[in-house]
């Protein structure tokens, strides 16, 4: 035992700083909308690289279980979730071309072997690495750096690696990008709480806006912490952003996930369904907020709008009707969605909600504390969607308030730890389960019914059923026009003493001569 | 009274012996230039540290909260009681206390500490401990005068970021009259005028909350289900003059800017020439709110434009259809709901550039009250916003009188003498 390095968790710092240097090193030759293909495209190659290196080693070395297995057999490969990579795009290979003047070409080549070999990943990874553009001598020395990271431990593989990546990525240059608003990585604290609350163990798990994959890549790991198998699930995905499509793939493909079926269109989703007879039995998604031109127009008649037509200056409704359309007749569904979502009155939305509300498909809704997202301040939600017509709790919502929870991790970013996520999860599955082990607690949680929700004219805002307002509704008029009466009062009467004493002052003064 | 009228006519002879001289010119006779820590009791520094964030604690204040006269508490992050106890050890700010902070954007800029119980802790600041109203409010108003910003100036080093080392805000130049009768004289004129200064500021916010409490109560609280449903549109015109400024180079213009408003609501004037991009046109009781950042709550009352008005496209300019309705539309968009409804729908990548689409606004709902009701609202709130617009332009006018007397009062070449008992 005493042999065995101890687990480091610290190789977090020295990775942000490698890719700082590593963005840097490209300032001089290209935009930084797109550093990320080529720092991502590397840290792939390397990546794919180490994890087939680990096992390649195992087998040559006749380790266990490969005794008997042929290294270059890519079927063994594939059985393990590694990919096989070609003798001429093997990591250790580029590094000793790096100096060359053709090392462009010889990574673009790299990756074309990859692509033939792991059919999966075809058209997807990044191939522009000969253009003239990229100086090759800093190309070069890209690969040097990227070379000192270890990306074949069980640690470092074990990590969202490209959620790691693509975060920082995002954090830095989401203002280079110009990006249109609304679209942001999810953090990871919050990805936890969604899968704690849905439990997503086996059948199609579905996001339509699934960004770079995070979370699939966490509910795999909840799969498999539960024991379960990966097989068990099935990823269902849709994502506009070509780029970030492609990472998703990438993304999933080194940990083994099958991405056939997460899939890309411009249109997106509203416009362009990519899996339009879908029914999944768990949905989770992180739609972009408050989107104003999402093509509302063209589809006043679509299927979808079960529970009223969305506003067309609005896709908040149309997202979370699009979500229960999909949503198999006992699936579930965990949003995080802009809080203005739970009282606007803007066109048709308050009554989709209460269409909504009264049809019981709202399971819960849990205020978020502020600073949870990196790149927005817009105060967020989460909304539960439920499709189970025989739920113990069917007709009733349970509203958490979950501002006071989180901790700082620094001064603009905000954290759930396990306990915050623990509590919060198993308040909720006890309400869904049972009724004699939950309880409301003043200021955290309150299980209401569609009576009480209405008495509050469907406003979704947990505070208002929970105990903790989001403003001071203890207004009395009278004792506060008494009290600025008296204050204005007292004002006037400093007013004309100042008066005098400035007077007073400014007479004493002469301006003195020769100076 | 009749002790401090001799001194000064003890010192006021129109002679050339009257004045000493000093590596910074002239001085009267009876002042004396002296280093700061001869000068205070103490000079010391905040926390070097940098202690966690808390929810819930004390705040910390550091060099970038103090940019005006006045500390930004509410930016400021808090600390864990402990880590508070920790810093105020060594570096507690009392009252009197004059401090400086000492890198950064706002490095060198001063706030005096009048009140009595102070609960914050500081970093990145120096504190000038005088134990004295008159030596601590002659030390911040010499610091503002053009003699002691010069001197504060020289102290400044660092290439990419200005700062001040502790050594040298200890060994800084103060020019002061050796007899504190005179420099209490001489504060006690700047300081009645930043007391009025004060006094009508808070006179403003009281006037605001009156208005916003009569709005509360008389659409909200007393609001009537016959009240039809409809959207702000409904009573209010979004106009969009599009003026072009830098077309007239010499006109000038009274520009309403979003820095403007949040330094005292004063609308600045200047030279078409200068204003680069294309602005609205502003009107006489027209309102202004702010698409940007809608989080903190702009909305500026235009009591009368002069000619000719021009404000930044950030704010979006609105009129009420009918003039009873002048005063709802202020006191409407400044309500809280208004400002949750629009920094809920706000969008935009970084966090500090969030912003709202101006059809969000002219879409708000609201229940338009009885035309009986909003006048009599109308006839309550009218003077107060009139009341708020005259305190502003007093505000103006106090700044420059002080301004205009800090530096010669503080370098003696403007003296006060008995006249006033005559």
């Amino acid at each position: 035992m005493a042999k065995t390095k101890p687990a480091k968790p610290q190789d977090n710092k020295p990775m942000e700083q490698i890719l700082f240097l590593t963005a840097d090193k490209l300032r001089k030759n290209i935009d930084a909308a797109e550093y990320k293909s080529y720092v991502l495209g590397l840290l792939f190659l390397k990546y794919v690289s180490d994890a087939f290196d680990v096992l390649h080693q195992k087998i040559l070395k006749k380790e266990g279980e490969y005794a008997y297995d042929d290294p270059e057999d890519k079927l063994v490969y594939s059985a393990e979730y590694v990919f096989f990579v070609p003798e001429k795009a093997r990591w250790n290979y580029i590094v000793t071309r790096a100096k060359l003047p053709t090392i462009g070409e010889e990574v673009d080549t790299a990756m074309d072997l990859i692509e033939k070999d792991n059919p999966k990943i075809r058209g997807v990874l990044f191939k522009q690495f000969a253009q003239s553009k990229l100086d090759k001598v800093t190309l070069g020395e890209l690969i040097d750096l990227i070379n000192n990271m270890d990306l074949g431990t069980e640690a470092a593989q074990r990590k969202d690696l490209f959620g790691v990546v693509y975060e920082y990525f995002l954090g830095q240059f989401a203002l280079a990008e110009g990006r249109k608003g609304g679209q942001f990585y999810t953090p990871r604290s919050v990805v936890s709480l969604l899968i704690a609350m849905l439990e997503p163990t086996k059948g199609k798990v579905y996001d339509p806006c699934c960004g770079s994959g995070g979370m699939f890549v966490m509910s795999e790991k909840f799969v498999e912490q539960h024991q379960g198998r990966i097989d068990d699930i099935t990823i269902y995905g849709q994502e506009s952003n070509q780029t970030t499509w492609k990472l998703c793939v990438m993304n999933l493909a080194i940990r083994g996930i099958d991405p056939e079926q997460v899939k890309w269109n411009s249109e997106g989703s509203f416009l362009k369904d990519a899996h339009p007879d879908l029914k999944a039995d768990y949905i989770i998604a992180n739609p972009p907020f408050n989107v104003s031109d999402w093509s509302g127009e063209l589809l006043r008649q679509d299927g979808r709008w079960k529970y009223g037509v969305p506003p067309n200056g609005n896709a908040n409704y149309a997202w979370l009707q699009h979500f229960l359309y999909h949503l198999a007749p006992k699936g579930k569904a965990g949003i995080v969605l802009s809080k203005g979502a739970l009282t606007t009155k803007q066109g048709s939305e308050y009554e989709i909600r209460k269409n909504m509300v009264e049809a019981g498909v709202i399971d819960c809704i849990i205020n978020l504390p502020t600073k949870l997202f990196l790149n927005t301040q817009i105060p967020a939600c989460l909304w539960f969607l439920n499709r189970d017509t025989n739920r113990l709790r069917k007709g009733e919502v349970l509203f958490i308030d979950a501002r006071n929870l989180g901790h700082l991790v620094n001064r603009r970013t905000r954290e759930f730890d396990e306990n915050d996520i623990k509590q919060i999860s198993e308040t909720y599955h006890h309400w869904l389960n049972t009724r004699d082990e939950y309880e409301d607690i003043p200021g955290f949680c309150k299980s209401t019914v569609v009576a009480d929700i209405e008495a509050m004219d469907f406003v979704l805002t947990p505070g208002r059923f929970i105990g903790l307002p989001d403003e001071e509704d203890d207004f009395d008029f009278t004792e506060r026009f008494n009290y600025l009466q008296i204050e204005l009062h007292n004002q006037m009467l400093q007013e004309s003493a100042l008066n005098e004493r400035i007077k007073s002052n400014l007479s004493k003064i002469v301006e003195a001569s020769n100076v | 009274m009749k002790e401090l009228s001799q001194t000064f006519l003890k010192l006021w002879r129109p002679q050339m012996s009257d004045w000493i001289e000093t590596e910074y010119g002239l001085i009267p006779f009876g002042w004396e230039v002296l280093k700061a820590d001869k000068y205070c009791h103490k000079v010391t520094d905040g926390t070097h540290d940098s202690p966690k964030q808390v929810a819930n604690g004390l705040p910390l204040i550091t060099s970038k909260h103090i940019k005006g006269r006045e500390i930004d508490i509410e930016n400021a992050y808090h600390i864990s009681l402990d880590d508070y106890n920790k810093i105020i050890r060594r570096s507690k700010v009392d009252q009197w206390d004059v401090i400086v902070s000492m890198i950064g954007e706002y490095c060198g800029f001063c706030y005096i500490e009048r009140n009595a119980i102070v609960e914050y802790a500081v970093k990145n600041v120096g504190i000038y401990k005088t134990l004295d109203e008159v030596k601590a409010k002659w030390l911040f108003y010499y610091l503002q005068s053009k003699t002691g910003r010069n001197v504060l100036e020289a102290q400044k080093t660092g290439t990419s970021q200005p700062y001040i080392t502790l050594g040298s805000l200890r060994k800084l130049d103060i020019i002061a009259p050796k007899d504190p009768q005179i420099s209490s004289a001489i504060t006690e004129v700047l300081s009645s005028i930043d007391d009025k200064i004060d006094l009508l500021q808070r006179n403003s916010n009281t006037l605001e909350s009156l208005g916003e409490t009569f709005f509360k109560q008389m659409f909200i609280v007393e609001a009537q289900d016959s009240w039809e449903q409809t959207s702000f549109s409904t009573i209010a015109n979004h106009v969009k003059v599009s003026i072009n400024p830098a077309a007239n180079p010499n006109q000038i213009y009274h520009h309403y800017s979003l820095p403007s408003y949040d330094h005292g609501k004063q609308p600045k004037h200047e030279f078409g020439s200068a204003i680069l991009s294309n602005k609205y046109q502003v009107r006489s009781n027209q309102t202004l709110i702010s698409k940007l950042n809608p989080g903190t709550s702009r909305v500026w009352y235009i009591h009368e434009a002069e000619n000719i008005s021009v404000c930044s496209t950030e704010f979006q300019v609105f009129e009420a259809k009918e003039d009873a309705f002048r005063e709802y539309i202020y006191f409407f968009l400044k309500s809280s709901d208004v400002t949750d409804t629009l920094s809920s729908a706000a969008s935009g990548t970084s966090g500090s550039h969030q912003r709202v689409s101006p059809d969000l606004i002219t879409n708000l709902g609201l229940r338009r009250p009885d035309n009986l009701k909003v006048s009599a609202f109308s006839e309550r709130t009218a003077l107060l916003l009139a009341k708020i617009n005259n305190n502003i332009k007093q505000i103006h006018q106090l700044e420059s009188l002080r301004d205009t007397l800090l530096s010669k009062l503080m370098n003696g070449s403007v003296k006060l003498t008995e006249m006033a008992e005559a």
